[in-house]
């Protein structure tokens, strides 16, 4: 087996054995959060691969979530079902969102996505007689399968890491392989690979439906774990932190979406914990500004990522050291945090 | 309601001069550096707080104004020095998604000094509103409407009249020939942050006497002058400016006819058909000249 | 006389004003090498760049195998087995030589995104393959002590090998190569013609755009000469070489071009 194999499998083996060790209600809560994140970070990652970026993926996770949620509660399906169901119907809607969008320049694409985000979570809002609007929807059925009852957080803790695992061994598949290598072709130059036949604009589509499956999954799963759901935490800002959780792992890097999903995600709590120690103003969302001054100092001096931006840090401090800035720092064609990608670990490579 | 619509389109043309403002900035940015500026919208913001703050130190009107614009104009050279030069070079993703970090970073730092509370600005000419055409109109809209075309027609000469407004122009239109002549595509990337920074302060200050100032203001602002901006294809100034009308008015229209919470959406959707129409082709997009 | 393999029949474009390229008509026959040449702003890339797909002629058709592929989608012609390469790099940076030229072996291998994702035995035992392809085609350019650095960390030079590896690998009908010689040093040059004329043995038809006048001497079967995006001369390369309108073409171009094509007179400067 591979590297990355055998690094998933330690990983199921700690996850598993991580709630006889520290099974505290907050703990599990939190962990849960963070596997939900991993799932929809990584399918970002994955739209990164081919070099496009989103500022919608927040959409496509509510979208998930509010469709599962009204199928199991509105129409009485299972929530076994509604959730694959949910998925379904996200990817055919990010499949009709990316026929028209997905042939746009890359920075019209991201604009693009962050209209469609923010037209979804005003629909949400809006539609009340469907969504309940911004009180938002109650009563979302647990989900079961077979005669197991999911209600604690232990079961999902179990339910979510699986899926968890699954996504990261996925995505590392596709990376690999002549998808991958497709992919990256794309992502380093366009026409490049257009000239050996890759079929840009079809990769680019799969890449991205699969993307947003990813965050309808999380998001169906989401609704039945929460069993409440409204449009607030699928708004722009959610987005947005989704971004930075993949940015601080390195847009290209399937492992720095569990990375990033992590170090975000907790570097969150302490602030919520510790900044209004700092600040004692009520009400706000103060961490907008931590995030954005990470978000800046990232793609500034660790465009790959935190992890692979310390070790080309390491490496260029061996080299002689450029002046920040000048254009000789980078080469013309060069894209940081766009550009880096994993590399495949089982013979693909002579 | 036929009697609501000469409100509605006299609303419209009020916050679409507004738009406009910021439009303008978005452009100016993107003909001359290619970045899409999305802390644009802040930049507003804080020139109205911090004329609200420098009135609050009984400062007078023109001068607390004079002095934020300045102080704003400050910032958004910081703000290039400090974010956009040092990423230099840079996938054109890797500066959209800094110019994001930037906004949030402003909002969240205005909010710590500012609060949540809105702030008020005086108008510029205090007295009654003016009836006009079966609508209302305050008299601060005059300014905003006024300020918007005065901008418009400033800008105008200074890019066709003048020898620093053509070098602007001549480095948008190709940087290497410009460092060939000695202009410094460097330092045009600062006058453009300067200015837009300057565009949008002005926009803040004029607009806060009607709508209030808060921290959180940029964003839709910003949004919305973007959203201009694009309609007007992104390099054309004048086209900017009448998207900027155009999204006032749409907004306006929808507020007024349709559930007032559905006009974000339908601002978006007509941005979404904007860039669809007017996709770039692939070897444009390759072709993306960084200086 | 064997039916053209590649044909060119009024091919134009304009862009506003100015005409790129002006009724350009020629076929390329099976085996054949055929060179391009022309003075700097002829049209010789945009001609690629219709032939190829990525530029949209204004009128006049590209014909393959006696089918239209005017229009077509330049991956779907590259994936008919008309391969190109740039004048300028489009080395995927950061991806190693080896994996560039791996996926130039995409337009013949088959396994798709489901069985990436499944890691099915399909998607191994292909990748085993075209490892396998990469590795020759290395050693047949000569970079295969390079395989596992980063493209962008090659100099421009082997950047353009690199580049012409991976066209090789995509086992092309038709290769396209634009300005192959460009920075590469005289042996390397040499060693090129003779990749070439191998590739020629093994059945590849190629058309070269070309400011080597040594290469196209040497290499060329026939040569079309553009200027100003007409065709004003085309036949063998010694013909081309006294045909008065192309010397004509070219003054005012430096010596060296120049040199190719006209025969040194008795007493003059090289």
């Amino acid at each position: 087996m591979s590297r990355d194999g055998w690094g998933l499998v330690l990983l199921a083996a700690i996850l598993a054995a991580l709630p006889l060790v520290a099974a505290t209600a907050y703990v599990l809560t939190l962990l849960n959060v963070i596997g939900l994140y991993v799932i929809v970070t990584v399918g970002l990652i994955l739209l990164g691969c081919s070099g496009q970026v989103s500022l919608g993926q927040a959409a496509f996770y509510g979208l998930g979530a509010y469709a599962s949620a009204l199928l199991s509660r509105d129409l009485g399906w299972s929530p076994g079902l509604t959730i694959p169901a949910a998925t379904l119907l996200v990817a055919a809607g990010a499949y009709l969102v990316g026929l028209p969008t997905l042939r746009l320049a890359e920075h019209f694409f991201v604009l693009a996505t962050l209209a469609v985000g923010i037209i979804v979570n005003v629909l949400m809002v809006q539609m009340v007689p469907l969504t309940g609007g911004a009180s938002g929807l109650r009563d979302i059925p647990p989900l079961q399968l077979g005669g197991l009852r999911f209600t604690s957080d232990l079961h999902y803790y179990y339910l979510i890491w699986a899926l968890a695992l699954l996504a990261l061994a996925v995505a590392r598949n596709i990376t690999s392989h002549r998808t991958g290598r497709a992919l990256r072709a794309i992502l380093g130059s366009e026409v490049g690979a257009a000239a050996l036949g890759v079929e840009v604009a079809r990769y680019r589509m799969q890449v991205f439906v699969l993307s947003a499956a990813y965050a309808a999954v999380a998001g169906a799963v989401y609704a039945h774990y929460i069993r409440f759901i409204s449009p607030s935490p699928f708004s722009l800002y959610a987005s947005l932190f989704f971004l930075i959780m993949a940015v601080v792992g390195g847009l290209t890097n399937i492992w720095g979406g569990l990375f990033g999903a992590v170090a975000v995600t907790l570097l969150d709590q302490v602030v919520r914990a510790q900044l209004p120690r700092v600040f004692p103003r009520v009400g706000g969302e103060y961490q907008t500004a931590i995030y954005g001054i990470l978000l800046v100092v990232i793609m500034i001096f660790f465009p790959s990522g935190i992890v692979r931006g310390t070790l080309d840090l390491r490496r260029a401090l061996v080299r002689v050291p450029h002046r920040i800035g000048t254009a000789r720092a980078r080469s013309p064609d060069r894209r940081p945090g766009l550009g880096d990608s994993p590399r495949p670990a089982d013979g693909g490579t002579p | 309601m036929v009697s609501l619509l000469p409100q509605l389109i006299l609303t419209g043309l009020t916050v679409g001069s507004i738009y406009a403002l910021v439009a303008l900035g978005f452009v100016l940015i993107y003909n001359v550096t290619g970045i899409l500026n999305f802390a644009q919208g802040e930049f507003s913001m804080l020139g109205a707080l911090l004329c609200a703050t420098l009135l609050g130190w009984h400062l007078s009107l023109p001068l607390a104004a004079l002095v934020a614009v300045a102080a704003v104009c400050l910032i958004g050279a910081a703000m290039e020095r400090l974010t956009i030069e040092p990423a230099f070079g840079s996938h054109p993703l890797t500066l959209i998604i800094i110019t994001f970090g930037v906004s949030m970073a402003f909002r969240g730092l205005s909010l710590m000094i500012w609060g949540a509370d809105p702030y008020t600005l005086p108008e510029f000419t205090p007295g009654p509103a003016l009836q006009l055409l079966g609508g209302v109109l305050v008299r601060q809209a005059m300014w905003a409407i006024g300020l918007s075309i005065a901008v418009v027609l400033g800008l105008f000469l200074f890019f066709s009249r003048s020898v620093p407004g053509a070098a602007v122009r001549a480095c948008a239109d190709n940087a290497f020939a410009c460092r060939l002549l000695g202009i410094s595509p460097r330092r045009m990337s600062l006058v453009a942050f300067t200015l837009s920074a300057g565009l949008g302060a002005v926009a803040g200050i004029v607009i806060a006497p009607i709508t209030g100032a808060t921290y959180d203001m940029g964003l839709s602002l910003g949004l919305k002058g973007f959203v201009a901006a694009v309609i007007g294809g992104l390099t054309n100034a004048p086209a900017a400016v009448v998207g900027g009308y155009l999204v006032g008015l749409i907004e306006s229209l929808t507020t007024g006819y349709l559930t007032p919470g559905y006009s974000g959406a339908i601002t978006f959707l007509v941005l979404l058909l904007v860039l669809v129409i007017q996709r770039e082709g692939l070897l444009h997009a390759a072709q993306r000249r960084q200086a | 006389m064997t039916s053209p393999l590649l044909e060119v029949h009024e091919l134009t474009r304009r862009f506003g004003g100015v005409t790129a390229v002006d009724r350009v008509t020629f076929g390329v026959r099976p085996q054949e090498i055929v060179a391009i040449i022309g003075p700097n702003g002829a049209g010789k890339t945009t001609l690629f760049n219709l032939i190829t797909g990525f530029l949209a002629p204004t009128s006049g058709e590209v014909r393959y195998r006696g089918e239209r592929i005017t229009g077509l989608p330049s991956e779907k012609i590259a994936a008919l087995g008309i391969v190109r390469t740039f004048q300028h790099l489009v080395v995927f940076g950061e991806m190693t030589v080896a994996e560039n030229v791996m996926v130039g072996c995409h337009r013949w291998t088959r396994t798709g995104l489901l069985h990436a994702a499944l890691a099915l035995p399909a998607a191994r035992r292909e990748d085993g393959e075209v490892a396998r392809a990469a590795r020759e085609v290395l050693a047949l350019v000569g970079l295969a002590a390079r395989a596992d650095d980063l493209a962008r960390d090659l100099p421009v030079g082997q950047q353009r090998l690199l580049e012409l590896a991976r066209a090789l690998a995509a086992r092309p009908t038709v290769l396209l190569l634009d300005e192959p010689t460009a920075g590469l040093s005289a042996g390397e040059t040499r060693h090129l013609l003779e990749v070439i004329r191998r590739l020629r043995e093994q059945g590849t038809t190629l058309v070269i755009i070309e400011h080597n006048m040594d290469v196209v001497m040497e290499g060329a079967d026939r040569v079309v000469v553009l200027d100003y995006g007409e065709k004003i001369a085309e036949g063998p390369p010694a013909e081309i070489q006294r045909n008065p309108r192309v010397i004509a073409a070219y003054l005012g171009e430096d010596t060296e071009t120049l040199g190719g094509l006209v025969p040194a007179e008795p007493g003059a400067a090289p």
